[in-house]
């Protein structure tokens, strides 16, 4: 449940990093910045909340 | 026949090392010299418009000719007894005579005329959009026929009946708030009319006390102001465009899904999750205004909705996808998947056909009309559509070729949707060569978000959803960033910044911001809304059904009936042998 709410903050936090492109100045900075909150939130989903789940799966059962 | 090819597919897998060598040094052909095609094709793209600029300067227009009253006064058209004797070549039909009089005492004016001529632009746009928002509407059958045939035959009653009930769901929860938070405060489009009692969006003053238009307050129930014609055509396209998102994640949750969990999550993704970030892209929410308010380009870009429909759709899939678990019997202990084919591939290719037919109504229906404001561009657009669909379906079937040694028939498939996803967000803004490129990658980056998903994320998709949808949509977002070409104009302006949209390759980077903020969002912002949400709706009512029901297949545990009973399903749940009945 840990890793789940983390991976849900970390979303939001790439979210926010990829908004905080706007205050930066110089387009390819920019976009370093933005690319860098999207990939930050992808990990969120993907790795941190996914691997929530996945330590509970149902095919690590037993039977 | 698909059980067939899937057992060639699991010997292709096996075959002896140099032969695998051979196939994937092909295959890294094939990839590195992508690269070289993209930029060759840009590089032509690039010169034939350079090449084409220089034009000759136009004559020096001539007075126009005033018209008086006496002119108009002077107008008559076919006389009644030569319209009674038929107009077989229709040369005498609609004529002068029939342009309504605002008063027919003072006879035909320049006012009437005029009127006419602002009315039927409206009727044409009125039609056109009502038009193409039937053929989305058709776009159901297609995703109903796809996901029914990648499902097994014990679940054929429920996969569809989720499909089918999506419609309902959806479309009463847009109408009850759905529509008004995300076009409530949309007013100012044109080409409808101008739309002017969606007239209020709620906003907040953010990052640089920059207004963020975050949802609309106006069309609850449709009532009130909102109870307008225009309002109305508006509503109908929309409301087949965010059925189109919640109908993608029935194929992820597939199989598995409690028809009472699915109902309430169709519902909050219609009223909530869709419309807000429907607004953001499209209501004039804050999104949209990132050109305005920062000089990001013209702001996020999403012509037809990669992004709004698709990646929403997809994302929400791999929510549930998460929560909900994967099928039993699809992974082994060790974490390696078992395929579990569908029972119909016919079917399933049906479904792809009506979807490609129904797309031409999703891309060029997009641009709301077809007179005026740039709308002729819907030629170029519905190109754009047809070329990206055809290159997908040929990258993931050379893939599939190449890499298992058979042409798989479901992610040809599944290659065509994922162009045709691809190019939906810049379907208005690129040219034929980028449409192509775009779609072709989109047809390679399926099959390898398809494995990625089952072998290393391990959420199990029983349709590939989260990949053509979710994977595809945010490519077709950041493709916006990278090939608009600069030649749009729909009217002027988008998104409240003048000029055309142009990419990166064209030389705005800054649109490519615009669009990563817009993919961002769309991880960021709609996952962990949708994964709250249906987590509580785990937690509530429980998102699963329960072993037994699973294995027997949900038709008779979920639905009461079997979608096929006259077929005799044999073994206990895993075994997919089925026989025909006498």
């Amino acid at each position: 449940m840990t890793l789940r709410v983390l991976g849900l903050l970390v979303c939001i936090l790439g979210w926010f990093i990829a908004v905080l492109s706007v205050e930066i100045s110089g387009v390819y900075a920019q976009l370093l910045v933005a690319l860098a909150g999207f990939v930050t939130a992808g990990i969120g989903a993907l790795a941190i909340v996914n691997r929530g789940h996945l330590q509970e799966a149902i095919w690590k059962g037993k039977g | 026949m698909n059980f067939v090819m899937r057992l060639g597919l699991s010997r292709a897998r096996n075959r002896t090392k140099k032969r695998a060598r051979g196939r994937i040094a092909v295959l890294a052909l094939v990839l590195l010299t992508s690269p070289w095609f993209v930029v060759g094709s840009l590089a032509l793209a690039q010169s034939a418009t350079t090449d084409a600029a220089p034009a000759a300067a136009p004559p020096a227009a001539a007075p126009a000719p005033m018209i008086t009253a006496a002119d108009i006064k002077a107008l008559s058209g076919p006389a009644a007894t030569d319209l009674a004797n038929g107009d077989p070549g229709g040369t005498a039909t609609g004529s002068v005579g029939d342009i309504p009089q605002a008063d027919t005492k003072a006879g035909l004016t320049l006012a009437d005329i005029v009127n006419t001529v602002g009315q039927n632009r409206i009727a044409i746009n009125f039609v056109w959009t009502l038009f193409t928002g039937y053929l989305v509407m058709f776009m159901q059958a297609g995703f109903a026929c796809v996901e029914t045939g990648l499902c097994r035959a014990k679940n054929a009653n429920h996969t569809f009946m989720m499909n089918f009930m999506v419609y309902g769901w959806g479309l009463f929860a847009y109408w009850v708030m759905g529509f008004a938070l995300q076009q409530g405060g949309s007013a100012g489009n044109t080409n409808l009319g101008g739309l002017n009692p969606l007239n209020s969006e709620f906003s907040v003053s953010f990052l640089g006390g920059k207004t963020w238009g975050l949802f609309g307050q106006r069309g609850f129930f449709l009532s009130g102001q909102s109870y307008d014609v225009g309002v109305m055509v508006m509503f109908l396209f929309q409301m087949v465009f965010m059925d189109t998102a919640t109908t993608i994640v029935t194929g992820a949750a597939a199989e598995r899904w409690k028809f009472a969990a699915f109902s309430i999550s169709t519902f909050f993704l219609g009223a909530i999750t869709y419309p807000l970030y429907g607004n953001w892209a499209w209501g004039g929410g804050w999104t949209s205004q990132l050109g305005a308010n920062y000089g990001l380009g013209h702001g996020y870009c999403d012509f037809a909705g990669s992004g709004v429909v698709h990646a929403v759709g997809g994302i929400t899939a791999l929510a549930v996808g998460m929560i909900i678990g994967p099928r039993i019997g699809k992974y082994n202990r060790d974490g390696t998947p078992n395929p579990m084919p569908g029972h119909d591939i016919t079917m399933v290719l049906l479904g792809c056909f009506i979807l490609a037919f129904g797309w031409f109504g999703f891309n060029p229906g997009s641009t709301l009309g077809a007179s005026g404001n740039g709308n002729l561009r819907i030629g170029s657009i519905a190109v754009n559509t047809m070329l990206a669909g055809c290159t997908g379906s040929i990258a993931s079937l050379l893939y599939m070729w190449i890499r298992f040694g058979k042409p798989d028939a479901s992610m040809a498939g599944n290659g065509l949707l994922a162009g045709l996803v691809a190019i939906t967000a810049p379907s208005g803004f690129v040219n034929t060569v980028g449409a192509a490129i775009i779609g072709f990658f989109a047809g390679m980056l399926v099959c390898l978000s398809v494995e990625f998903i089952e072998r290393v994320v391990r959420v199990d998709d029983p349709v590939g959803a989260i990949s053509v949808h979710g994977t595809c949509g945010l490519w077709g977002v950041i493709s916006v960033g990278l090939f608009a070409d600069g030649t749009s104009n729909y009217g002027g302006s988008w998104n409240g910044v003048d000029g055309s949209v142009k990419g990166l390759f064209y030389g705005d980077p800054s649109q490519l911001v615009a669009q990563l903020i817009g993919c961002a969002t769309l991880i960021g912002i709609v996952f962990t809304l949708s994964y709250v949400f249906n987590w509580l709706v785990d937690v509530i009512v429980g998102q699963r059904v329960g072993a037994a029901s699973e294995l027997a297949g949900l038709d008779v545990p979920e639905m009461g009936a079997l979608g096929y009973p006259e077929f005799q399903l044999a073994g206990p749940g895993l075994t997919r042998h089925v026989e025909v009945g006498d």
